[in-house]
């Protein structure tokens, strides 16, 4: 601190330090909010430590179009048909994200057989759909949906209401079902 | 006595106040800007809010109207009339006498568990929400034995004073 030449310190200087003092005092905490806010938003703070109530919907355009693709994509995945079989099977791999497809040829394999010997065709209903959670890559979707089971071999149809949990993933731009949860 | 040297504090201060000034700017962006570099953070934050509000009460509701008991009915019917309002306030008030004098002869128990709940349409006093629930029913002197009943069923919610109430409920068959 500068003094005047009785000792006593010269306000203007006094100021002048004073104001120094609160700016870097700023600049510090500017720092520091701006380092936390960063963390925040990129690190620790995001998802895991958030509520529930913060995370579950994390984009919004997400939410709309992972929503649509969802219920899209499920009448796809479930549905199959006798006529065409082999080319609808092919198709729909497309649709799935890869880490899917070895389960998707399972549930395939097993019922080929039956579907190409009794001509069965699976058809599908979606009766509503909603968002579970939606992030820009990844959204699930509650789907309501009819299978109508039909087979010019037997004269009944049979309806199955299913529940099931889609959860579709963003690959390159295109939505594509990662998981398939019916229960 | 020796003098201090004289301190310019004018140029200092101006840079470090251009210095501060940026840091805050930086400080309220990185704040207030979304994590996903999109425009609508912010709304996704506010929706999720809603989700979850729309969530806990959905699911309150629903196991109301699925639970049964046929020792307590009264609570039941209590528990779900709270969470009712419109037209689903005005059906469920209907059919309570029936309700009750139908779980009294049968002498049934069920308990409801909700399994999923999923946001569809939604405005600030509005939703549409889907729920999966399940129902394990059990009749007195069943041994036990319970029966499962898988639901599926479609909510219209709506905002009251600052609690969301069920104004519509439908099961999707």
């Amino acid at each position: 601190m500068t003094r005047s030449t009785d000792g006593a310190p010269r306000p203007g200087r006094v100021r002048g330090a004073g104001t120094t003092v609160v700016l870097v005092l700023l600049c510090v905490v500017a720092v520091l909010a701006t380092g936390l806010g960063w963390w925040w938003q990129h690190g620790a703070g995001r998802p895991d430590d958030l509520p529930t109530a913060e995370r579950a919907i994390s984009s919004v355009p997400a939410r709309d179009s992972g929503g649509r693709a969802a219920v899209e994509l499920a009448e796809r995945v479930l549905g199959y048909d006798a006529a065409g079989f082999d080319d609808e099977v092919r198709a729909t791999r497309a649709l799935l994200a890869p880490g899917f497809r070895q389960q998707y040829d399972a549930q395939m394999a097993g019922v080929r057989e039956q579907t190409l010997a009794e001509r069965v065709r699976l058809a599908v209903k979606v009766r509503g759909s909603a968002v579970s959670s939606a992030s820009a890559d990844r959204v699930v979707a509650l789907v309501f949906l009819d299978q109508v089971t039909s087979s010019p071999l037997t004269p009944t149809r049979r309806v199955d209401q299913v529940r099931v949990l889609v959860t579709v993933t963003r690959d390159g731009g295109e939505w594509r079902v990662s998981r398939m949860d019916a229960f | 006595m020796a003098r201090s040297p004289r301190v310019r504090w004018g140029w200092p201060n101006l840079l470090l106040g251009l210095l501060a000034l940026a840091l805050v700017a930086a400080a309220v962006v990185v704040w207030t800007r979304p994590a996903s570099g999109g425009t609508g953070d912010a709304d996704a934050r506010e929706l999720s809010r809603r989700q979850w509000e729309v969530t806990e009460a959905a699911s309150a509701e629903v196991e109301a109207v699925l639970g049964v008991d046929h020792r307590r009915m009264r609570e039941v019917v209590t528990r779900v009339q709270d969470g009712a309002t419109g037209d689903f306030a005005e059906e469920y008030a209907e059919g309570v006498d029936s309700l009750l004098s139908a779980t009294r002869e049968s002498r049934i128990t069920a308990r409801a568990v909700v399994r999923a709940v999923a946001l569809g349409p939604v405005t600030r006093t509005r939703a549409e929400v889907l729920v999966a629930a399940d129902a394990r029913v059990t009749r007195d002197g069943s041994a036990g034995r319970e029966q499962l009943r898988q639901h599926r069923l479609r909510l219209t919610m709506v905002e009251r004073d600052g609690r969301w109430l069920t104004e519509q409920l439908e099961f999707v068959r």
